[in-house]
């Protein structure tokens, strides 16, 4: 019986490994996996390493030497402050986090939240959207529904500031910090409301998390 | 002493979600479509529950057994789903077994679906006893009676 039990067991280990084997699974999508290179292509890889390392080296004496001449004030700082945009230039989606505001929040708590942000050094970049801005951007998404828009008053709609972060690592931090603040209704992952409101339309949202990276920290450094 | 799993602890060290989807992705799937029994489900399953993870990274302990035990579940829901679905549409949505699979897996895939992720655990994965109750929500001893349960339905389903 045990001896029995013992070969099922072993014709099943193989099965799954052998039926495994078989499986072909899909490159994921947005994720670019190199081709291998071709010797030709190698060699030139190589020659063009050895060019730019060489370059490199020049460029860093030169630098080193200027440097000898200017003194520290003149060097450039990094940047501390972070920039603020328009709404169109900073969409939802493009957003690591959204810091929503109650609908009622007085103008005061708005402000002091809109200050926060621009006093957070982990910010790199983030745009303001008042009630016109929001309305704005409501009706475009729904011009084909003029009925829908007309329903909802400008101010129904709540102002929210969208964030990018210097690095992703900072945005939990930063979450919790803008949570505490008065007048906030929520604060949120981007990803998270684009889900979020997809899944109440009925789509499905798939993308890799691997590209995620891309959005904070490389871009605005 | 008891082995240790194939992928043990390496998912857990893991520094990032990068790291993370780029070592565990296809073992994930590999274990999703010995499930299901569909490459295209297992993938867009695996895909969900990154997507899961990601959203509540900052509070995932342990992320590799997170990982597991979401893509368990959702194996699950899509034969509760199949399952309707065939209750209901017998004649639309053929088995997909097939002629050229071997019998111990067509037996496998007949398997109530907590014996199979069971087997699929213990004998694909090589994962201790421990970390399959964790990843099923049930006691060792349960475990090792799914187990049990399970390769004598397979042996008695290839008896010729």
């Amino acid at each position: 019986m045990t001896e029995d039990l013992h070969s099922t067991e072993l014709q099943l280990r193989r099965a799954l490994t052998e039926a495994t084997q078989q499986l072909r699974i899909s490159r994921p999508a947005g994720v670019a996996v190199p081709e291998r290179p071709t010797r030709r292509w190698r060699t030139r890889t190589v020659v063009t390493a050895i060019a730019a390392t060489l370059t490199v080296i020049a460029v860093a004496t030169a630098g080193l030497l200027a440097a000898r001449h200017t003194t520290s004030a003149h060097r450039p700082k990094p940047p501390t402050a972070p920039t603020e945009v328009a709404p169109t230039k900073l969409l939802q989606t493009e957003a690591n986090l959204v810091v929503y505001m109650n609908v009622d929040a007085p103008n005061d708590e708005t402000e002091a939240v809109r200050q926060a942000v621009r006093a957070s050094p982990e910010v790199a970049k983030f745009a303001f959207v008042d009630h016109t801005a929001a309305y704005r951007e409501f009706q475009k998404a729904f011009s084909n529904n003029p009925d829908l828009v007309n329903t909802v008053d400008r101010n129904a709609l709540p102002q929210s500031i969208r964030v990018i972060a210097r690095h992703c690592s900072d945005v939990p931090g930063l979450i919790v910090r803008f949570q505490q603040l008065p007048g906030i209704d929520d604060v949120t992952r981007a990803l998270g409301v684009s889900h979020a409101a997809a899944k109440k339309l009925g789509y499905k949202l798939t993308f890799p998390p691997v590209t995620i990276k891309g959005t904070c920290g490389q871009h605005y450094p | 002493m008891e082995r240790r799993g194939r992928f043990a602890e390496a998912s857990d060290s893991s520094s990032s979600l990068e790291d993370l989807y780029a070592e565990m992705r296809g073992p994930m799937i590999r274990l999703a479509y010995l499930l299901t029994g569909n490459g295209a489900v297992a993938e867009d399953l695996v895909q969900d529950s990154f997507t899961r993870l990601y959203e509540r990274w900052s509070d995932v302990q342990r992320p590799g057994a997170y990982l597991r035990t979401s893509v368990l579940n959702a194996c699950r829901g899509y034969h509760r789903r199949r399952f309707r679905e065939r209750s209901h549409f017998t004649d639309l949505v053929p088995d997909e077994v097939s002629t050229e699979t071997p019998a111990v897996l067509d037996a496998l895939a007949r398997l109530p679906y907590r014996q199979r992720a069971a087997l699929v655990l213990r004998f694909y994965e090589d994962r201790p006893e421990r970390d399959i109750a964790d990843a099923l929500g049930c006691r060792p001893a349960t475990v090792r009676s799914l187990v049990h349960r399970g390769l004598m339905t397979l042996r008695k389903a290839m008896e010729p």
